[in-house]
Order: structure tokens, then sequence, then C-alpha cells
């Protein structure tokens, strides 16, 4: 009740994040111990939206308890072979990390969402990683992971780790309609095989 | 040698004058409030810079504010001094020419305070030689405008009571006052808006933006909802001289995205509300959103014109609102005259002659997050300013066609059930919606019909108001900090700079070391642009 009061507005209803950060990922930007997370539910983060959140000391450590507890949501284990999966995730290791979401470090959100990124990598992409393909007037066209944009230029990252930047005044087109550049392994692979790969993804945090 | 000397000194004397600051278009060269005059035109009267230069355009200095805070001041700009605010709560006088600072003026607030999206601050006003700033641990300070001393201090509003009250919005002074709003509609407030004396600091009076018992109009809230029902007056106003009213926007009702303990039409949340500047009474007010579900703040600047509509010339007021629609109204009266969309919306089928809307089901937020309803929650319009040219009689505004999700949170409100009303509560999966699902436009509006005469579509959703000017450019900036220059009649852009850093303010234009300057924040960093 404390969080939907005083932190949904910004972190969503599930701590899932919205205005402010993802809390649901275990990881605090401005948090590196429970001292700091105190602080900063108490006083607020200079620098940042975050306000003081008017509570008392013990709601704060009721609402850090909370917060804390938000990480461990989602299904925690996958009826997967690690090991298997190990063996599988050779074909992923080309571009994860080097063009794909460093899976070491990003969020986690369970299993069931992680299958559903292998099988399905379309239905939701991460912030940073959605690909497009640039036409030039010349007619080169670049085909990467948008780092960048705005009305005068456009900048990506090509499958090869090339930076490339081009001014829209060059441009003809840009492409948005296949946002992953990552393939859907829906019947490429068997779901014993979902599984396991799932299972070892999951052990990389 | 001797005269030059004074005339070098004559600028940190200037006195802003009632009658100045009425006449303030008659003064293109000074930038004397919020929005460059009281009917909110944030329009300058400067031509020096004009549609076949403007390519020429250049920096030509840089104040570096140092801060991690958005950095969303318009500054004001007197006879050559420019007089900015800094978060938190800091007032820079610097010389308008060359950006070099006379003095700094510093507001210590505590640890703790209950601003709701950053440290912000959005600028002074000026009556004589008195800058006026309000702060977020809710104070009104006037400082001596030469010397940067404060002259005095009052506090508005203990900011720690109830959710939390802060004030980044510029004041506006009207004759010997100096009206002031407040925040907080996020954290269960009780909205109000303040006039202080200019002299003294002596609060001359307070109107309670939700009826009290025994006031017209009280009983829209259901139980006690009222007393904490938010409605607060974050932003700046207008003013009409002639009708001696002060013109102001309100804020949603608390809590934003439920309104199950707060059943009725809540006013006077996201409404505009027409106070006698005297006395602070009501006059009239226009509710926008009845109980409002979207946080769909009515706290945009209110534009005022003149015009001729349906045969009949009109004291007006233009109004391009967060719930994706523009209004027009009398606003001598409050008479609604026409709503017209302006972005892509989902909620309404259409007004009745009050102006009452016709609401469509379906729209309310969900527990489990409602993706369907138009705009999206920080608007349509937001709280950057609109401009209106008397030149090309459009007004121009920077909309944010947005898609978003609603989600119904448990109600938080006093009286609910206990916690065990949100255990069990799934995790669920945020959306996360393609960026080309959302856009920024710069648009031309026909101010008498809401009809857009040209729309100039830039990548993302803006935070960046409008400035036109008599050189028949609209400026402004996009979210990923390119400041351009459209042309007024067709939105054609004519030049830009990359700035390269996220744009949370207004463009000004003022005169200065001889030439026609545009100053806009970007980043930490106030540019400064003009001809060679």
């Amino acid at each position: 009740m404390l969080f939907q009061k005083h932190c949904s507005y910004c972190h969503g209803a599930g701590g899932e994040g919205g205005r402010g950060p993802d809390l649901a990922s275990g990881r605090f930007q401005h948090a590196r111990n429970d001292e700091e997370l105190f602080l900063v539910i108490r006083n607020g983060v200079r620098g940042t939206e975050m306000p003081a959140v008017r509570a008392t000391v013990d709601e704060v450590r009721a609402l850090m308890a909370y917060v804390r507890s938000l990480r461990v949501r989602g299904e925690k284990t996958s009826s997967g072979d690690a090991a298997a999966g190990e063996r599988l995730f050779a074909q992923c290791a080309g571009c994860h990390p080097a063009i794909g979401p460093d899976l070491r470090t990003s969020s986690f959100r369970g299993a069931a969402f992680i299958r559903d990124s292998i099988v399905k990598p379309e239905a939701e992409i991460a912030a940073g990683f959605r690909a497009i393909i640039v036409t030039a007037k010349d007619g080169v066209t670049v085909s990467g992971i948008r780092l960048n944009e705005d009305d005068v230029s456009v900048q990506l990252r090509t499958a090869d780790g090339a930076l490339h930047s081009l001014l829209k005044a060059g441009v003809v087109s840009i492409d948005r309609s296949r946002p992953s550049l990552m393939p859907a392994f829906a019947g490429r692979l068997t779901e014993k095989q979902i599984d396991d790969l799932t299972a070892y993804v999951m052990g990389m945090r | 040698m001797k005269a030059l000397l004074l005339l070098a000194a004559l600028p940190l004397c200037a006195q802003v004058s009632n009658d100045r600051l009425l006449k303030a278009l008659g003064e293109p060269g000074n930038w004397l409030m919020y929005s460059g005059n009281y009917m909110s035109w944030r329009y300058s009267g400067l031509n020096q810079i004009t549609t076949e230069n403007v390519k020429g355009l250049k920096v030509k200095w840089l104040y570096q504010a140092r801060t991690t805070e958005k950095f969303e001041s318009t500054p004001l700009v007197v006879d050559g001094v420019m007089y900015l605010t800094r978060p938190e709560n800091e007032v820079v006088a610097l010389d308008a020419a060359t950006g070099r600072v006379y003095w700094t003026y510093v507001h210590r607030n505590p640890e703790r305070t209950f601003n709701c999206c950053g440290k912000v601050n959005r600028g002074v006003a000026i009556a004589g030689n008195r800058l006026f700033m309000n702060t977020l641990d809710m104070h009104i300070i006037a400082i001596d405008a030469k010397g940067g001393r404060e002259l005095w201090k009052t506090k508005m509003y203990d900011h720690e009571a109830a959710g939390g009250y802060a004030a980044p919005g510029a004041p506006l002074v009207v004759k010997d006052k100096v009206i002031v709003g407040m925040a907080g509609g996020e954290r269960g407030v009780s909205g109000f808006l303040d006039a202080y004396d200019v002299e003294t600091g002596k609060r001359a009076w307070r109107f309670h933006t939700i009826p009290q018992p025994g006031e017209a109009n009280f009983g829209t809230w259901a139980g006690d909802s009222w007393k904490t029902g938010g409605a607060s007056t974050w932003n700046s106003g207008a003013y009409d001289p002639d009708l001696n009213l002060v013109y102001w926007g309100t804020s949603n009702p608390w809590p934003d995205y439920n309104g199950d303990f707060r059943k009725g039409d809540n006013l006077y949340s996201c409404s505009v509300i027409a106070l006698d500047a005297e006395t602070g009474k009501l006059r009239w007010f226009y509710q926008f959103t009845p109980h409002d579900l979207h946080d769909w703040d009515a706290t945009q600047v209110p534009v005022l014109f003149n015009g001729d509509y349906q045969g009949k010339p009109r004291k007006l007021m233009a109004w391009p609102n967060r719930n994706g629609f523009y209004y027009l109204l009398d606003r001598a009266t409050g008479e609604f005259l026409l709503a017209k969309s302006f972005v892509r919306q989902t909620w309404v089928r259409g007004f009745d002659a009050k102006g009452r809307p016709d609401v469509i089901p379906g729209n309310e937020p969900t527990p489990e997050g409602n993706t369907t309803t138009f705009p999206g929650v920080d608007g349509a319009a937001n709280w950057m300013s609109h401009s209106y040219s008397p030149i090309t009689k459009l007004l121009y505004t920077f909309a944010r066609d947005e898609r978003r999700v609603f989600t119904k949170d448990q109600p938080p409100h006093p009286t609910t059930a206990p916690d065990a009303a949100n255990t069990g509560r799934s995790f669920r999966r945020r959306p996360r919606f393609a960026p080309e699902e959302s856009w920024g436009q710069v648009m031309a509006l026909d101010p008498l019909t809401g009809e857009a005469r040209w729309t100039h579509k830039v990548v993302s959703p803006p935070w960046s108001g409008v400035m036109s000017t008599a050189g028949g450019l609209v400026f402004t900036a996009t979210l990923e900090g390119v400041v351009m220059a459209l042309d007024a009649k067709s939105g054609e852009r004519l030049w830009h700079f990359l700035g390269n850093d996220r744009v949370y303010s207004s463009p000004i234009s003022f005169f200065a070391g001889g030439k026609q300057l545009v100053s806009v924040p970007v980043g930490d960093v106030l540019i400064t642009f003009g001809l060679d």
C-alpha cells in the first residue's frame, strides 16, 4: 500500500518502471547498499525527478523491503537443462553481447519472459536495441541497431559492430517494420531446446 | 568617457513600472515577464532576424548553469540585463549581450523537498526594482534587481504538509501584487493560488482551487476527498487589465488515475479559473476535464487574443489542452465556444453547448494497463508555452502525440481497505511501444476554428515551447536538442542548431549589444544566438 501511495505514480504499480526506472531489476543506480537506498527514498535524488518520499523512517524501511522483494518476482527456475542450453547458446554468442543485449546484466524478468524473448523477440525490444534499415539517396542501405535519432541525423551500429551516422537530408527512407535483428526461434528449436536455453540464460545473471 | 560610463551603468537601475508591464509588447527589446506579455503570446516584436537571414544565426554566448537538474527557466531581460533562474532556486543577473554574470542570489532549500518532477524553477517576475522567485520549500522571495539582495521572504505554506507542497512555476506580477501558484497534485495536497503585496510580502488573498465548505460549488467531491484533492496551480497565468481578471490553469484531481473515492466533477480541477485581480474572488471557471482520470492537467499558460467570432468582436482565450483538445473560450464570461482535437484522441464523442465532454467509456485506466487511450499521460500540451503571432494571427503549439499506458493503481486514499487490497498482485510487463507510435509536432492553428494550417512533425514528443517573432519565424527545440527556426507561414524548417541535449523550456528573444538575440536552455546551458 505504501508503494502504491508513494512510488507507483512513477515506477509503475508493480515496480516495472514508467516515468521512473524499473525497480524489479534489483539494480539501483543511486543505491549500492541499504544505507544508500534508505537515503534515496527518504531524501530523493538530486539531478533526477526522484523526490523525497514523505514517509516515516519505519515506512521507508518497509518500502525498502518491498522494493528488494520485487526482484524475486517472476518464475525463478526453469525446467530446462542449463548445460544443454549452454551448448545451444553458442549460436547466440555471435550477437550477445556484441550487438544484442548483454544477458549477464539485463533486467531479470523471470523464465516466461526469457522464453518469450527467444520465441518472439520482436514482442518487446529492449531500449537501445531497435533495428532500422536506412536507405540513402545514393542507394546505399544500412541495416542495424538505432543508437540515436533526431530530426537532422540518425546513428546506427551494424552487425559487424561498425558505427554509422547519416544526415537525414541524404536519406530517402527509414524502414522500421522489422524492429528486431534477432531471428525468431519458434519452430527452429524444439520446446525442450527452448527450455534448456532459458535455463542457461537465467543462470547467466 | 563619463557619458559612456553612465550609459553602461544605466541598465542596472531599471525600474519596471506597472505601465511598462502593461505595454510590454511596445518594448520588443525586453522580455518583461514569463510569457513576454500579459496575453501570454510569447511573441517577440523584433524583426532583425528574418526568414531571409535566419540561416546566418550563430551562437553568441553560453551560460553554463552546471546543474544536473532540468533547466526549465525562462529568463527575463530588462534594459540589457538578463535575470535567469538556475536549479534549484538561484537567481543570476547577467549581461544580456555577453552572458557575463553580475550577481547570483542563492536560496538554499532543505534536503527534503516535495517536487513532483525534478528540482526545477521556471523563472522570476519583476516589479519596479524587485524580482520575485518562488521556491521548492514554498517561499516567495523579493530580491533587489540591482544588487541581488534579499528584500523580503514569505513562507506561503508548510512544504511538508499533507503529501508535500512545492512552487516551481514562474510568478506573475499584476499591479501591486505578485501572484504565485503551487504544485503537489500527485500527492494529495489541497490547491490554491496566492497573491502577495510586492512591497511587503504580506499575503493579499488566497483562492482555494477546491471549494471549501460553505463556498459555491462545494460538494463535487465524494465524501471528504476534497480535502486532499490536488487541483494545484503549478504553472504561470495571464492577465487582462481591462477586465482586471487573472487567468490560471489548475492541475489534476488526486488520486490521479483512480477516481473511486472522489466521485463527482471534482471542481475546480483541470479547469481555468478567472479571478478578480484585487480580491482573488472567482468570476468564472470552465472545467476542461470533469472527473479527470488521466492526469490531464489544465496547467497550460492561457493565451488571450481578440478576434471576430461568428461575426462579432470578442475577447477570447485560446487553450490547447493536455487532454488533446484545442479550446476557444470567451474570456470575459467563460463561455465555451468550440473544442477541436489537435492530436489523436479516443475519449470524447462530442461536447454539449456548455462545453461538457460526452465521454466515451472504455478509456479509463485499468489495473492491467490501458494501452489504447489517447492522448498519452503527458498530453497533447503540457506546461510548455504556446505562442500567438499578431502578424499571422495564428496560434503556435508544440504538440505531443504519444501512446502511453494508463494504469489504475490500488486506491491510496486513506479511507480504503488496508494493505490486503494490494496483495497477490502479479508481476506485469510494462508495454514498450515502438518509437514511431509517438512523435511531436509543431502546429500552427487558426485560433478561431482550431484548424491546423500546418504541421511540422519531429521524432519525439517535446518538452519545449514555442516563440513566434515579427521576423516571420517560430523558434523551438526538440527533446534531442535540435534548436530550430520554422517559417511561421509554412512550417518549413529554415535553420537549426544541434544542441544535443534535452530541452525543457521555451525560447525568448531580446535586444542586446545592438543585436536581436534568441536564448533557449539546452541541457544545462543557456545558448544565445544572434546574427553577425
